[in-house]
């Protein structure tokens, strides 16, 4: 059946989907939000006590390494470009140069699990450990759970890579890239707010 | 590479050296979220390809990320 009124058709739901779907697809997005709710609610009871006991939360701050951090905020923004950078190869079909970034990535993510170590054996040596007070637990409790969702990510993108080198993903089929990329940069963006609630202020 | 992604990355290596600095000589809390929160946007628009889909995402993302942030200054 031929329709007379085609210029007032309604949109295909697919073609409506397409528009509003963002990268890596909704499931990864619902992550992301839950995710970032969690580590805010962390965050509040950390503040919360932080002005419950002002002098115990300075004498921590004091104790934490501010340019180790600041290094591991530097790997893991420029983990974050190199998976940009390999989604932009694959989109044009460049496997080969697409898993050199995200191997890059990977490598990265390691020099902050290192980096992170060192931190943790430094803070133990020097008899902090988690539930000593409640400064260190809650450090202990965000940075570690941080720690894990980084662990994560690149056994994603380790996965990920090697499926890329078996040909498993390509020009027209990425979304599960895309859906690795998207949980990466969550651990950027968890990082972005650990680092000044936690070191700087 | 495109030359777009190179001058985010550059942004956010500034933008993270000045929080730092900030931090180290105890600026007031306020600066130092605002570099935070601009990181955040960068990362969420260009690296998580955000500029790509429905505004409503972005949206919603400012809100809990700058939600968190404007938490954290009412009790810093």
């Amino acid at each position: 059946m031929t329709d007379s009124t085609s210029s007032s058709t309604p949109t295909l739901p697919s073609e409506d989907w397409s528009r509003f779907e963002p990268p890596g697809g909704v499931l990864v997005w619902i992550i992301v939000f839950l995710e970032i709710i969690t580590f805010g609610t962390g965050l509040g009871v950390f503040l919360y006590q932080r002005g419950a006991e002002p002098a115990l939360f300075a004498q921590g701050r004091d104790l934490l390494n501010q340019p180790l951090a600041f290094a591991n905020t530097l790997i893991l923004l420029t983990g974050g470009w190199f998976m940009a950078c390999c989604l932009e190869e694959l989109r044009r079909d460049r496997s080969p140069l697409a898993i050199r970034w995200m191997v890059g990535a990977i490598i990265t993510g390691l020099a902050f699990l290192l980096l992170k170590s060192i931190e943790y054996t430094e803070k133990i040596q020097h008899g902090a450990t988690f539930g000593d007070d409640a400064f260190f637990t809650l450090y202990f409790a965000l940075t570690g759970f941080h720690f894990i969702h980084v662990l994560v990510a690149v056994l994603i993108l380790a996965y990920l890579a090697r499926q890329l080198k078996r040909g498993r993903f390509g020009q027209d089929r990425f979304q599960d890239v895309e859906a690795g990329g998207i949980f990466w940069h969550l651990c950027d963006l968890i990082w972005l707010l650990l680092f000044p609630i936690l070191y700087l202020l | 590479m495109t030359r777009r992604n190179l001058i985010i990355w550059i942004l956010l290596i500034a933008l993270t050296t000045l929080g730092f600095v900030l931090g180290e000589h105890r600026s007031v809390p306020f600066t130092i979220l605002a570099v935070a929160s601009a990181k955040g946007f960068l990362v969420a628009r260009q690296f998580m390809e955000l500029r790509n889909a429905a505004v409503v995402w972005t949206f919603a993302l400012a809100s809990v990320f700058g939600g968190i942030l404007v938490i954290t200054l009412v009790l810093a």
